[in-house]
């Protein structure tokens, strides 16, 4: 009878993953990786976009964002600053340059650094809200997102 | 000659042209700061740098009688609120007081955002898709660097003009993440 | 923030300044300066997550000189061999760590081969080959464009040393067979 407030102590402990996490964390390995974002606009001159990303799972943080290849958008793009330290996302950028400067067809818009903890490759959800051209007028365009391919750098 | 002349015409050792545009290519990536480095530095820095200056005026008031520095400011607020609640209030009956009155309330009313979320949306969305997302800043932004016709209803940020930061608040607004933060 | 490319007070105007216990100045110094003293950590630690920790700490590592900091040099000659120092200690601990894992390329999608390895890839992986010592005066030189006597301040060594470290570093990239190329006469 006396052990049993220790023994629903340690109940509790168990139930509440204490141990666990702590096992758990100690062996968990953080990496770190990048997606990279990009809009296919179809021959159209690319002027605006907005991207919507999430990464499942609660081990993937995001830990940074930065432009994209083409001039245009190359400045990081317009995103919440909540966003940092969680696992989804809403980019979006726009250029008023004229047609000439901006990028047609598949072009990196975007890059996401992620904070992965854990040796599973987190899932990912990303969904085009909207493109646009020149006047302003919404263009039929697709997203893509690929992992970013490791250099040498990355590795050492 | 001096050996030392000999080897002194020896010039400063040069790189291919092609291996310098390389070289340069390879380290002109960019590192992104994220935005929370940066306020979690400077914020270090205010912290320190207020403590700094700080300290000096409270050395000065060292061996003065204690008088704490937020007294003649609750002294003035005292004095506010005494004459608020003792001076009678005036009464506008004329026809003129009553324009001003309703102009000034108007420029208030115009200033002040409205309250329901629907009207706030409404208005940024400039194009009238019937929805607010990144087109609708780039739309204003279009419409302001061409010098075009702007709508009055097109000050998001009620400031009284429709300029770029018109265009952030839209963008803000379109990347936000929870619906809950509406301000 | 602050329209720091507006302020056109000098670095020692704004150290003045900072020992006056004024945050702004500091704002200014530091958004100056900041993508520089990054970039120039990344050099050093080849990870970005690295890179950033070492701007927290040298511009931490710098407030705590204020007030009585007196700026003798160049700012960034005054700030180089910071970053450096605290660049390569956090690359001599982060490899205690088992940061990478083999495993996550196994369960990614595969990821289309972008570019094929060309002159650029070869430079980059000899020049992650040479000395420590030599990279930092190759990029000093052609990169940032600093003068053999400037170099030598940012270092603090002899201009000789810096000559002879740019020597041995153009006739390593010479003498590799991944970069003899860019010194082949056309």
């Amino acid at each position: 009878m006396r052990l049993l407030p220790f023994m629903l102590l340690i109940g509790a402990l168990l139930a509440d993953g204490a141990f666990a996490q702590d096992i758990g964390n100690n062996k968990e390995k953080v990496s770190f990786r990048a997606v990279d974002i990009f809009v296919k606009s179809k021959g159209q001159p690319l002027a605006a976009y907005q991207v919507q990303v999430a990464f499942l799972g609660l081990k993937t943080k995001i830990s940074g964002i930065e432009g994209g290849s083409h001039p245009a958008f190359k400045k990081p793009p317009l995103y919440d600053p909540k966003a940092m330290q969680t696992e989804q996302v809403i980019i979006a950028a726009y250029n008023t340059a004229p047609a000439e400067d901006l990028p047609k067809g598949k072009v990196r818009v975007a890059t996401i650094h992620l904070q992965i903890t854990g040796s599973k490759a987190p899932e990912f959800s990303f969904k085009l809200i909207t493109a646009g051209t020149v006047e302003g007028r919404k263009i039929p365009a697709k997203v893509a997102v690929e992992w970013r391919k490791k250099s040498r750098e990355d590795r050492q | 000659m001096d050996k030392r002349n000999q080897s002194q015409p020896e010039q400063e050792p040069k790189a291919p042209a092609k291996l310098v545009t390389d070289l340069k290519d390879l380290h002109k990536e960019h590192i992104f700061v994220p935005p929370k480095v940066d306020q979690s530095i400077l914020n270090a820095a205010r912290e320190q740098l207020e403590e700094t200056s700080r300290e000096p005026a409270e050395q000065e008031t060292a061996g003065q009688p204690w008088i704490p520095q937020w007294a003649p400011w609750a002294a003035a607020a005292c004095l506010m609120l005494l004459l608020f609640l003792t001076l009678p209030g005036e009464k506008h009956t004329s026809p003129s007081a009553l324009a001003k009155a309703s102009v000034s309330a108007k420029e208030v009313a115009l200033k002040q955002k409205p309250s329901s979320l629907a009207t706030m949306i409404s208005r940024k969305d400039i194009n009238k898709d019937g929805q607010v997302d990144i087109l609708d800043a780039f739309t204003l932004a279009s419409r302001i660097k061409a010098g075009a016709a702007i709508e009055e209803n097109w000050d998001i940020n009620g400031d009284g003009q429709v300029n770029q930061a018109d265009v952030e608040e839209i963008s803000a607004f379109a990347v936000k993440l929870g619906p809950e933060d509406n301000s | 923030m602050s329209s720091y490319f507006e302020d056109m007070r000098s670095d020692k105007e704004l150290v003045s300044a900072i020992n006056g216990g004024d945050p702004d100045a500091f704002e200014v110094l530091y958004l100056r300066h900041r993508d520089w003293t990054v970039n120039l950590a990344f050099r050093f630690t080849s990870d970005r997550e690295l890179a950033l920790d070492v701007l927290q700490e040298t511009f931490l590592y710098l407030l705590k000189k204020f007030p009585g900091f007196t700026l003798r040099a160049k700012f960034t000659t005054f700030l180089y061999p910071v970053i450096r120092n605290l660049a390569l200690n956090a690359r001599k601990k982060n490899q205690r760590y088992e940061l990478v894992d083999d495993k996550l390329e196994e369960l990614t999608e595969p990821v289309e081969p972008d570019v094929e390895e060309n002159l650029e890839d070869q430079l980059r992986m000899v020049m992650g080959n040479l000395p420590v010592q030599q990279q930092e005066v190759l990029l000093l030189r052609f990169v940032d464009d600093h003068s053999l006597n400037e170099i030598a301040e940012i270092l603090e060594i002899p201009p000789g040393t810096v000559k002879s470290r740019l020597h041995n570093a153009l006739r390593a990239l010479a003498e590799n067979p991944r970069t003899k190329t860019y010194f082949e006469k056309e």
